[in-house]
């Protein structure tokens, strides 16, 4: 038996027969009883999930924590998105011809939609069931926004990042979806001070994916993906980004119901 | 620190095309309000006004003396308040101590520690027992007792719940509503209901709102008082009168010229309410 286990003996024979252990000087019952209820509190409590583990364990503040590993994006859509945008690039990989050079330039115009989609999953009353508390909270909603986003933003980088290096092809061409990824999703962004999260990056998806095929047809894949295309989206991540900033104060509220 | 007041002045609000809140007005003291009202009739928002989850398209929401439309003072009011949605709005994939300590982060209480502390002392409020347990997996009674316990986390001074018994069974609605009528003094607490003889009998107020305004507001015997003289038991109602069974084989009627076989009774609560309700049914101009 160890000592914990000892304890907790003690502890439960004191609060199911108390009786037992009056005149004993140096026992209190109600004191053990209290006790008890601390060390029941101590173990109900549940572990620590591993990312909350490795969360604290960087450094992320203790109030940060929670609105990390709460966000709802953290979740099976997300990593489904993020599994079929890694299929793309192996399908892409095994085939280095001409077909294999379509399949990428179809990577490239899927991979922005994954950070996208996880920032539609990400906040908002049709993605978290919970939003109407968050909003009701004191801690700023726009700060939970931005603390979400920029978790599913990092995450899909990265991992969109790993099987880039999968890809056929060679330099800048293979990360070319990186400053479209960040422009839907300040664009999305944006548009959720003013509509619900899910709608404002259905629209944005579906701009993005008008935009490829609308490009692609009339001047070819390079042109999707070129210098061009690649300073617009800095540009409309920079305007996004002002834009979300601006208008920080329309999380606050349920979205539709302020004047 | 004393309760809070919460005074709306010619406050409004309308979702599209549809009218939520006329220009309405009122102002609660410390103490328990019960809001009641008819599906359709404003509660839900003029809770989320009162919470400063919606802003007022006209008119002046001040809780404490602070202004809702005013963003700092808005956090201000948020700190001092504990809201428990309609929707319980629960995360199915996470445990209920993982939740409630996602509230309390929401809430800025911290060290994590102080927040474990207030998870424990919010579930035995409420009588939860089980912090690992997810939340898809508990009872539609235990999911509401969760929402009950997370408005509780940090002590708020203003404590808004909307429909707090809605879903839990028979046995355990008048634990809560003694629960919630047992809050401390320096609470305000105003509660959306359904629930009128259960919940608002033990409310120091009781608000019924009518098509978006206040159609009476005042104590719960004053409200009981509404039905005086048109209350009775009857074993077998007139088709042409609604008529609300109380027991088996006993229905309650209002109605100004007594039923046949039917006695006079002294009104409730429900009886009051329904009453008004009646009145404004049949009088759509009354208000």
């Amino acid at each position: 038996m160890t000592t914990f286990d000892h304890l907790t003996s003690a502890l439960e024979l004191a609060s199911t027969t108390p009786e037992r252990f009056v005149g004993h000087a140096a026992v209190e019952p109600d004191r053990l009883v209290e006790n008890r209820f601390v060390i029941d509190a101590l173990l109900d409590a549940p572990a620590p999930s591993r990312l909350e583990r490795v969360l604290r364990r960087v450094g992320v503040a203790d109030l940060t924590v929670p609105l990390v590993t709460a966000t709802p994006a953290l979740r099976r859509g997300w990593l489904a998105a993020v599994g079929v945008a890694s299929l793309f690039a192996l399908s892409a990989a095994r085939n280095s011809t001409a077909e294999g050079f379509d399949r990428l330039q179809l990577f490239l115009a899927v991979a922005p939609l994954v950070p996208l989609l996880g920032v539609a999953l990400a906040f908002g009353p049709s993605s978290d069931p919970a939003h109407e508390t968050v909003v009701a909270a004191p801690v700023d909603a726009f700060r939970v926004f931005v603390i979400r986003a920029t978790t599913v933003l990092a995450a899909s980088i990265v991992a969109m990042a790993a099987v880039t290096v999968l890809l056929p092809g060679e330099g800048v061409a293979r990360v070319a979806w990186l400053l479209p990824a960040l422009a839907v999703t300040s664009a999305a962004s944006a548009l959720s001070t003013r509509l619900d999260t899910r709608v404002a990056s259905a629209v944005v998806a579906a701009v993005w994916l008008a935009f490829v095929v609308v490009v692609t047809s009339a001047s070819g894949a390079e042109a999707t993906f070129g210098a061009g295309v690649q300073w617009t989206s800095a540009l409309i991540t920079a305007v996004g980004v002002a834009i979300v900033v601006t208008r920080r104060r329309s999380f606050d509220v349920l979205a539709g119901s302020s004047t | 620190m004393s309760a809070p007041t919460v005074d709306l002045q010619g406050v409004s609000h309308r979702y599209g095309s549809t009218n939520a809140l006329s220009p309405m007005s009122l102002h609660l003291e410390g103490g328990s309000t019960a809001v009641l009202g008819a599906n359709g009739s404003g509660k839900s928002t003029l809770l989320r006004l009162i919470a400063t989850t919606v802003t007022a398209q006209s008119g002046s929401v001040r809780i404490g003396g602070l202004d809702a439309s005013v963003p700092t003072e808005r956090t201000s009011i948020r700190r001092r308040l504990g809201y428990a949605t309609q929707h319980d709005g629960l995360p199915p994939r996470m445990t209920v101590g993982a939740y409630l300590d996602y509230v309390g982060a929401l809430k800025e209480l911290t060290p994590a520690r102080r927040r474990a502390r207030w998870a424990q002392f919010a579930m035995g409020q409420v009588g939860l027992t089980d912090a690992g347990e997810r939340i898809d997996r508990l009872s539609g009674g235990n999911r509401r007792r969760l929402t009950l316990a997370q408005a509780l986390l940090g002590h708020p001074h203003l404590l808004v719940l909307d429909e707090p018994l809605a879903g839990l069974d028979g046995e355990t609605r008048p634990v809560v509503a003694a629960l919630i009528a047992s809050q401390p003094s320096a609470r305000t607490v105003v509660v959306a209901t359904h629930h009128t003889d259960e919940l608002a009998t033990v409310c120091d107020r009781a608000v019924v709102l009518v098509r978006g305004t206040v159609g009476f507001a005042g104590t719960p015997p004053e409200l009981a008082a509404q039905a005086d003289g048109i209350v009775w038991e009857t074993a077998t109602p007139p088709p042409s009168v609604a008529a609300r069974a109380v027991a088996p084989g006993r229905f309650r009627v209002i109605a100004r010229t007594p039923p046949p076989a039917s006695i006079s009774v002294a009104p409730s609560v429900q009886d009051g309410y329904d009453a008004l309700q009646l009145l404004h049914r049949a009088e759509p101009s009354a208000r």
